[in-house]
Formats: C-alpha cells, structure tokens, sequence
C-alpha cells in the first residue's frame, strides 16, 4: 500500500487538530446526574430596600417516581429558595452555599420577573443572562404583577412541575412567547423595547379537587421600554399582540356582526403577517398584513349563509374586527412611545439616512414620524354547513 | 527393500492399520488399510475378491495382467512407484495393495469419512431462499458450489496447505470476471503459507491477512453456498477449505458485511428498508451506551427536560458512576452471551428466565442500576445483532467498550474522536486491495445499486452484466 504513510500522518494531524479542539470545551467537568441539581425556573424579585431576591426553582429528583406503577407523592418534586444580594449574582451565591449539589442551569426553561424589579429596569438581569453562558436561548421570560416569589405557590393540576405549566402556556402561543434571546436582541440591537406576557395567579374552586387551586396562567402583557416595564396591555390589546407578531396557531375568534346584529365565532388558520415600512416625506407608515383563512363555527343570526354576499359581509365584520383589535396593540404602543414591535428595525435598514438623521433622538423621532396601518386579509373560506360550502373568495380587506 | 517390508517397519506398532497377507501358490501379496477409513465392502468386492479367484494362468501372466492391463480388478486404481507417497495416501485413507517381488503399490480410494449431512445454515438463517449450508467436507461443499455455477469458467484451484494437517484448500473464481490481479495475490499468498496444521478457515483467514492491528474482518466467512455462488458472479474470490463449514470470500468490504442474503429473496422495498436500519442500529449499538454515559455526566442540557426527569429519577438512588453502571451492565450483558453459547440447549431457558430477572428486574429494583441504562444495554445488545454477520458482530462488541472508557473521561469529545479514529481507521483499511468503505468511499456510482439499498434486479441487471 503505497498510499499508507500519506494517510497516517494526514490521520495524526486530524487526530492533533481533534485533540486541540478539547482544550477549547466549556463543558469539561464530569459529574454524576446524582451530584447535580437542575433549575427549572428563576424568579427575580426586588425587595423594599432595593435588594435582588433571586428564587430558583429545584427539580427534586428523589421525589419523583417514574414508571407505570408511579404514584404521585405527597411531597411536591420541587423546591423553591431564594437568596438576597445587591446583585443577581450575589443573591444567588447565597442559595448556592447551602445546597449540597452542585446548580445545573441548562435545564431551566422560564425567568419570571416581579413587578417591582421589571420597574426599576431590568439591564443587570440581561447583562447577567449574556455573561453566563450555561443558558439555552429559548428560556421564555414572564412578567408578573407583584411579588413573582409568590407565583410558586400555585397547584400544578395538568402537569408535574409548575415551569411545565408556563412552559406549556408558551409553547401553546396563545400569545406569542418572548424567550431571551428576543429580549437580548431588543436590548442590544434595538431600543430595548418589548412586550413580556404576564402570568397571573387566581384562586379557583374547582368541583373536581377538594381544596382551591392556586391556577396560574398567561394573562396579559407588559410593555417593557428601554429595559424597564412600564405598563401593560389590556385583554383586547394582548390578543392584538397574538395578530401582530408572527405565526399565530389556530385560534378562535368571536365578533359582532353589525347588520342583522348577532354574535359570531369563526376558527381561524394560517395565519401570516408581513410586515412593511413605507417612506412618505420624513413620515414613516408600517404597514402590516395579515393574512389567513376562517372557517365559520357559530352564528347568532338568521342571515341566509347561501348568499355571497352575505357571507361577504361577515367576513367584512371579522376582518374590522381582527384589525381592531391589532390596531389597538399597535397604538398603544405608540401611545406609550415604546417600540415592543421593533418597528425600528424596519427605519433602520431601509431607510438609513434617516435614521442617522435622527441620531441620538431615536425613539422621540420615530414615535413622532411613524404611523402603524393594520390591513386586516382573512378569507372566510366555509360555512361550516357541510353539505354546500362555500369554495373560495377573494378576501375583502378592511383598511 | 521391498514396499511391503517398508511400509510394515513403519507401521509396525500402530494398532489402527490393518495388514492382509494374501497368499496363493507363488503369488503373495499384501493389503494395507487404516481401520474404519476405507470401505471394507468395496474392498472385498472389487479387490479381494478377484486377488482369490481361481487364475488359469501362470502368475507371470496373473502379474502382467495386474499391472499393465488394469483390467483384473473392476475399479479404478493408481500406481505409485513412491514409497513415500505409498505412504500418504495409505494415510489419507487409500487401500493400499503390494505385490511381493514389486517396486510399485497399487493405490485404490476406497475412502468412506465420517461426514455431517448437508443441513440448514445456523448462523445465516433466512426465511425465503435456499437453506442448504456448507458442512465439513470440501468435495460436498464444492459441488453444492458447483450446483449453483455451472459455468465452463468456473476455475478450482487445489492446494494443499500443512505439513502435518495436509488440509485441502481450493480457490474459486470466474474466469474472466474476477479481478486477475486479485486471484495472483491470493494464490501467492496461499503459497507462501507455512504453517503445521489449518483446523479451521480462520487460520487461513489470519495468515493471509496483513495487517492484523485491526477489528475489522477482512474476509466474509459465511455458511452459505448462495453466498459463495452470487460472490464468485460479481467477481470475487472463494476459499474452500476441507474441514470447515465457514468458507471465506475476498474481498470484503464493510458493506458486504452488512449485506444479508434475504435481502437478496425479498422484494426490494423490503430489503432496503432494512439495510438502512441495519446501518442505523449497526451505528447505535457502537455509540449508544457511550453517549449516554457522556450524556449524563458531561453534558445533561442536552436531554429534554421530561426526559432528564425521568432519568434523574431513576438514577438517583444509583450508588454508582455512570460509566461503572454501563460497565457493569454491559459486562453482564456479555458474560450471559458467552455463556448462552456454552449452556446446554436444555436448561438454556432457565437460565436466560434467571439471567432476565435478574438483571432486569432484580437489579433495578435494588437500585444497583438505572432502568435506562438496563434500556440502553438491551437495545443495544439487540442492534448488534442486527449486523448479519457474526465476525463484525464481535468488532463492534470490541468497539463499544473502547468508545465506553472515552467518552467516559472526555465526554462527548471524546467520543466524536473516539468515533473519528474508527472512520479514519476503516478509510485507511482495504481488502486485498478494495478500499473497505466502497463503494461509499471512494465513491462508485455503478455500484450504488446494491449498497445503501437495494435496486429491483432489472434495474440492477443492466449495472452488473457491464
């Protein structure tokens, strides 16, 4: 084999090159599953001093039991701790001392943000997020109204573990969820402005469990400017939001019908948004587009649903109504000059010249020149009769 | 000195050869046989009989017929002037006839061997398809060969390999087909053999094999005479070996080992889906137990959170490392293999029921070991039967263990190096001069047909007949 020492020593320098990639690991340290223990959630709170309360959240493993045969212990499988400091950091040293397992943070799934941290700003919480690096980006942040400590006390009824339930919450996408690495993007690309859905914590009896439940689930949003809340959206407003951002799942929605009056559901699917800037002058108009199709559930109405036109005219009255609700997500944050749809992105890249024009006065600047137009697009595909639907129209757009 | 006296010193003292003193009138002569290696029957029939027959003749007549005419006894029969090759063939099982007052002994096969009739292949089993499999005799295995190539171009080349085994070795190829270059090698190499005895093929196996550093067989040793037959059509080289039930087949390519020969009486869908999964699960049970030991102690973000539940849960009363658990499961998991071979058929089964539960449940239950791990390992052991070839079954059994202690002290990295030096290794390998990754590496388009999966034959047709 002629051919042979050529390969070898091609071999030794791959082998040389390999063995020099392990010097640059990050993840070098071995240890037992049994010597480590895995955050699921992190709860930031700020106490009346001013302190950083940092909660974590614990997975106990020794409390869980696995198998067919499982029962479910009477002990929770989690722990909650919380250490006080001037920083995150500090605050969290001081769980660290007592624990005799060693923290594991890649497993944690959810940040929870009290009220009163989120208020006074929330830059050493992301300048602690980019610094360590143990972190998955897809770790979803949630604003809470009070004291977030207090949100662990909840009952986990459907699932084991509470950050199962708020990671359910965001993967269901009734409101689009906001991860870190989105809130970091804002941060440092663009504004620092974002939404951040809020959880909530309500007592309920429920029929079916002997005590109340302490239900958490995603409610409303805040709107977080320049790093710090500084209010939220109402009920409308937040299912706006689910229309303005990307990909939403299907959904259902009930809207009035103007004429006969009566209530009507529809199912809504495919829903896409596009999302444009347009230069008129110095002003900036940014149009959005949704688009999707609706399939009629329920009508309140005795309105003859084999007439186009008819059908025409709910899906006039659905598309008012999806725009409505948008264009109220839309100015209000306008209203509160906080750009949680990163609309400056879209000045930033496409129209660059005015943007440095703007220089240092960015957020007056484009708050005062930029108009949000919503362009509402969904076709009422079906009438939900099976024997005659209605094949297809053209969606009549509500401007 | 006589042939008779020669031959009566040497075998003086040996209690299984057997010496007939024949004696009429002037006319003696002797007949030697190893006792039980001959037939008696054929002997008495064709040779005693006529040597006591009433002559009408002188014996000067009686001898001329004997030797020059060859038709005083009804069977055939050669004249060996050698003492020494008198000799070998009396001990490979001739009668052997002297004639007092004469150089030459008459040498008459006459042999009768002990012999396993042809059966069903053990280690090869297939559903559809010829279920013939080679047994020890090189003469049956070669006509269950020629059964299935009845081509003038099917070439047998006989040697004989041993000085004291004497083993009869033959090399078959196509005329024609297979590589010539190829068919010189191995006929130099056969030559160059010097060795005392040859009990089985994998002797053969290893003294034509350069380079013997390596896991990897670099020849397919199958039961199968389809096997040998479809081989020799595409060109390749056969070795018969007398004695063994495994014939080889060169070259051989990691492909060929995970080529079974159902794939071949299946429909194709069939069969290449399941090559893809034997490649699949041939890669799982290298590396499974390694990356979730590495998993686990290295890296457990990268389990799913439900998973990592579940897994936490389970090793948490575990009193062992990771890596020890594996070790110890897979060890066991060995020590039971070994010794299913071993166990009699009859209380086979009570021991795999005890083994079962032990290792299964009991060991669970104890908490000595995770249930993952038990998972791991049984999937594991599982998939390394799914390589239909048992020589590469024993290769990746070797791996695993090494790829185990890497991964255990580098992690991950380790075991992507661990793997790499694997690749590397079989990129460098080749078999009597065919690279052991192709047709993958270097890349044969032609060949692609019958590789990753299997094409309809009258597709593959058109390929192969070029």
């Amino acid at each position: 084999m002629r051919e042979r020492p050529r390969t070898h020593s091609f071999a030794l320098r791959l082998m040389l090159v390999l063995a020099l990639t392990a010097g640059l690991t990050g993840c070098w340290s071995k240890q037992e599953l049994n010597d480590r223990t895995f955050v699921s959630t992190m709860i930031v709170d700020m106490d009346e001093q001013g302190k950083t309360e940092v909660s974590t959240m614990f997975l106990l493993p020794n409390r869980i039991s696995v198998g067919l045969n499982a029962s479910p212990g009477s002990e929770k499988p989690f722990v909650l701790l919380t250490g006080k400091g001037r920083d995150i950091t500090e605050a969290f040293l001081q769980i660290q001392k007592d624990l005799p397992r060693n923290v594991a943070w890649g497993q944690m799934r959810t940040i929870i943000v009290g009220d009163r941290y989120a208020r006074n700003g929330m830059t050493p919480l992301f300048d602690f997020l980019i610094r360590a690096t143990d972190f998955r980006f897809r770790v979803y942040v949630f604003y809470y109204n009070g004291e977030a400590r207090r949100i662990a006390k909840l009952t986990p009824v459907f699932e084991r573990f509470p950050a199962e339930i708020w990671r359910e919450s965001a993967h269901s996408r009734r409101l689009p969820p906001v991860s870190i690495r989105d809130l970091l993007y804002a941060q440092w690309n663009n504004l620092g402005d974002a939404y951040i859905p809020e959880l909530n914590l309500r007592e309920l009896r429920l029929p079916t469990e002997e005590k109340p439940v302490e239900w958490s689930g995603v409610g409303g949003a805040a709107i977080m400017k320049n790093n710090a809340v500084t209010g939220t959206f109402t009920e409308d407003e937040t299912v706006g939001i689910s229309f303005m951002e990307s990909r939403t799942p299907e959904t259902t929605l009930t809207a009035k019908l103007p004429d006969p009056e009566g209530l009507f559901s529809v199912r809504l699917v495919d829903i896409k948004q596009t999302t444009s800037a347009e230069r008129r002058g110095d002003r900036i108009v940014i149009h959005t587009y949704i688009d999707g199709k609706a399939d009629l559930v329920s009508i309140d109405s005795n309105i003859d649903l084999y007439e186009s036109a008819n059908m025409r005219k709910i899906e006039r009255a659905l598309n008012a109504r999806i725009r409505d609700l948008a264009q109220s997500a839309a100015d209000k944050a306008q209203e509160e000059k906080a750009d949680v749809f990163q609309w400056s992105e879209f000045v930033k890249y496409k129209y660059p010249s005015l943007w440095r024009g703007w220089s240092g006065m960015e957020r007056e600047n484009l708050f005062l020149h930029l108009k949000p137009v919503v362009h509402a697009r969904i076709i009422l595909r079906g009438t939900g009769i099976s024997h005659s639907p209605r094949q297809s129209s053209k969606g009549e757009g509500a401007s | 000195m006589e042939l008779a006296q020669w031959l009566d010193e040497r075998l003086r003292d040996r209690p299984d050869v057997v010496s007939q003193r024949i004696e009429q009138g002037k006319f003696v002569c002797t007949v030697y046989y190893m006792l039980d290696a001959i037939n008696t029957e054929s002997l008495q029939m064709y040779v005693l009989r006529p040597l006591l027959a009433p002559y009408h003749g002188s014996d000067e007549e009686r001898l001329q017929d004997i030797l020059d005419r060859r038709s005083f006894f009804p069977a055939t029969y050669t004249l060996q002037p050698k003492p020494e090759a008198v000799m070998d063939g009396l001990l490979n099982g001739q009668a052997v006839l002297c004639i007092d007052g004469q150089a030459a002994g008459l040498l008459f096969s006459f042999q009768q061997k002990a012999m396993r009739s042809v059966s069903v292949p053990e280690s090869e089993k297939t559903i559809r398809g010829p279920k013939e499999s080679f047994v020890e005799d090189i003469w049956t295995n070669l006509s269950l060969v020629r059964q299935r190539v009845k081509s003038d171009r099917l070439v047998v080349e006989a040697f004989v390999i041993g000085t004291d085994s004497r083993t009869d070795v033959m090399l078959l190829y196509m005329q024609g087909t297979a590589d010539d270059e190829l068919v010189k090698t191995v006929r130099t190499k056969l030559q160059a053999i010097r060795t005392a005895s040859i009990p089985d093929s994998s002797y053969l196996e290893e003294s034509l094999d350069e380079r013997l550093v390596s896991p990897f067989p670099k020849m397919l040793n199958t039961e199968r005479p389809d096997v040998i037959a479809s081989s020799l059509f595409e060109g390749k080289i056969a070795l018969l070996t007398d004695g063994s039930p495994s014939n080889l087949v060169a070259p051989a390519t990691l492909l060929s080992f995970m080529q079974s020969s159902e794939d071949y009486y299946q429909r194709y869908f069939y069969s290449s889906w399941v090559r893809i999964m034997r490649y699949v699960f041939f890669g799982l049970s290298l590396v499974l137990p390694s990356a979730y030991v590495a998993i686990t102690t290295f890296h457990p973000e990268m389990m799913p959170y439900n998973l990592l539940i579940s897994v936490a849960s389970s090793r948490d009363i575990v009193p062992f490392p990771a890596i020890l658990e594996a070790l110890i499961m897979e060890v066991t998991f060995e020590v039971m293999r070994e010794a299913g071979q071993r166990i009699p058929s009859v209380i086979g089964q009570t021991i795999s029921i005890v083994g079962a539960i032990v290792i299964g449940d009991a060991a669970v239950q104890a908490g000595i070991v995770s249930a993952p791990m038990v998972i791991i390992v049984a999937l594991t052991g599982i998939s390394s039967f799914i390589v239909p070839h048992f020589s590469m079954t024993l290769t990746v059994r070797f791996l695993r263990f090494m790829l185990l202690f890497v991964s255990a002290i580098f992690g991950l990295l380790g075991l992507i190096v661990g793997v790499f030096f694997v690749y590397i290794h079989l990129l460098s390998m080749d078999s009597f001069g065919t690279p052991y990754l192709s047709p993958f590496i270097p890349f044969k388009a032609d060949q692609m047909k019958d590789a990753a999966g299997r094409f309809p034959w009258k597709k593959r047709m058109g390929a192969k007949r070029t």
